[in-house]
């Protein structure tokens, strides 16, 4: 179980890990607000990542419910050592590669698109003041970039998604994927050259 | 991997280099110097450029149609780890207690340790209680007339390869063995998911004809399939 490993993690980070820690232990002693603040604080976080991962909406709301059912079952083992986010995020990686490696094959999801690739319905749109040729022309890019995404190594996929998309340091990817920082920058580098290839072809 | 000194014109920077310098996570003596190979190589500026262009078409992925999480997901979460905590929290406190002490064992004899870690498991087997059944569905099983209780015959019909129950009010079909009140994400039969739904199983088309709403579970979700768009 991965929650054991994660309470041996040692980044600093005091006055963050404080305020987790408070929160962690209003949970426990059953202040329901806390339960509500935490799913609140790390529900669109950790569903954008298995999304981003697994590319069906579908799904990723199962990896989402199973994440958090993870979390709280196994919160009293944080102890403040690394953020509660990167704690949760370790949690989610950890458990969308198990979900993932299981499900080699996949049954027709409800939000596919009969051309197999992954579909960006039930996304909401960002911006109202784009027109609508520009939103259109955006979201096949969206589209593009996604399915693209979606067919790089997994192992390149969680680094591209944790510095592109969360906007994390390689501080902190290495932290969550538990590998060395030289190790980070080879896994972005060859990801994004995978996808530039990817996003050469017309 | 391309590790000469930076300012050797002669060799190009690898990709290696340019990205992490793209996101500033270099060393800045090695910042300097990779800046001062980009000053005087075109080359390596383009594939810079490059690979800043598709970091930036991955980061703008979120700012295009950030992922929402459905609605209906949280109370889902609180459902499902309401039903958890209900089934034997004990259980669960006894089997860390037990992993704890395991633990100290472990490090200090793995021989007993291995035999000892068949313990909680025997211990889980005899303790075992089931957990409760979910409720069943708020259906009627008798109705009041004038001449008193009489037994009636709960409507089922089969489609999807499931069996349904219609409901007292008779407009909607929920399959068979879902426990009431469970939260649900609903369907249109218009949607491309509803359509996906009734491409697959075309039988469940019947049940919605007369405008009933249908209650089945389909790829780990509780879904309500609707007659609309």
């Amino acid at each position: 179980m991965e929650a054991a490993t994660l309470t041996h993690s040692s980044s600093p980070a005091a006055p963050l890990a404080s305020q987790d820690l408070a929160l962690v232990e209003r949970h426990r002693v059953g202040d329901a607000r806390a339960f509500e603040e935490i799913y609140q604080r790390y529900d669109q976080m950790v569903y954008a990542l298995a999304l981003r991962l697994c590319s069906e909406p579908e799904q990723a709301a199962d990896l989402t419910q199973e994440v958090f059912l993870r979390v709280f079952q196994n919160i009293h083992h944080f102890r403040g050592l690394s953020s509660l986010k990167t704690w949760i995020f370790r949690i989610a990686i950890n458990h969308c590669r198990r979900s993932l490696g299981r499900r080699r094959f996949h049954w027709l999801s409800l939000f596919e698109e009969p051309s197999g690739e992954p579909s960006v319905i039930g996304l909401t749109l960002a911006d109202p003041n784009r027109g609508p040729e520009e939103l259109a022309v955006a979201s096949d890019d969206s589209r593009r970039v996604t399915a693209a995404l979606a067919r790089l190594p997994l192992h390149s996929r969680e680094a591209i998604v944790l510095r592109d998309l969360e906007g994390m340091s390689y501080e902190e990817i290495a932290e969550i994927l538990s590998i060395r920082i030289g190790t980070v920058r080879s896994r972005i580098a060859r990801g994004r050259e995978q996808l530039r290839s990817l996003l050469e072809v017309p | 991997m391309n590790r000469q000194h930076p300012e050797n014109l002669l060799h190009h920077l690898d990709t290696e280099q340019l990205s992490a310098y793209l996101d500033r996570e270099v060393e800045a003596a090695e910042e300097r110097a990779l800046e001062s190979h980009l000053a005087g190589c075109a080359a390596c500026r383009s594939r810079l450029e490059s690979l800043r262009g598709v970091a930036a078409r991955v980061g703008r992925l979120n700012q295009l149609a950030p992922p929402v999480p459905p609605p209906w997901l949280g109370a889902q979460v609180r459902h499902h780890w309401k039903l958890r905590q209900q089934q034997g929290p004990w259980l669960m406190r006894v089997a860390r207690g037990v992993g704890r002490d395991l633990r100290g064992w472990v490090l200090g004899a793995p021989r007993m340790a291995a035999a000892a870690l068949l313990v909680p498991i025997a211990f889980s087997l005899l303790a075992y209680t089931p957990p409760p059944l979910p409720e069943p569905p708020n259906l009627p099983l008798m109705v009041d007339v004038s001449e008193g209780l009489t037994a009636v015959q709960l409507t089922t019909s089969r489609a999807a390869g499931k069996t349904f129950v219609l409901s007292k009010r008779g407009d909607v079909w929920m399959e068979e063995g879902l426990p009431a009140g469970s939260p649900y994400q609903r369907v249109a039969a218009g949607s491309p998911a509803g359509r996906a739904l009734l491409t697959r199983y075309r039988d469940l088309g019947y049940l919605l004809a007369d405008g009933s709403r249908v209650v089945l579970r389909y790829q780990r979700s509780t879904l309500e399939l609707w007659a609309g768009s």
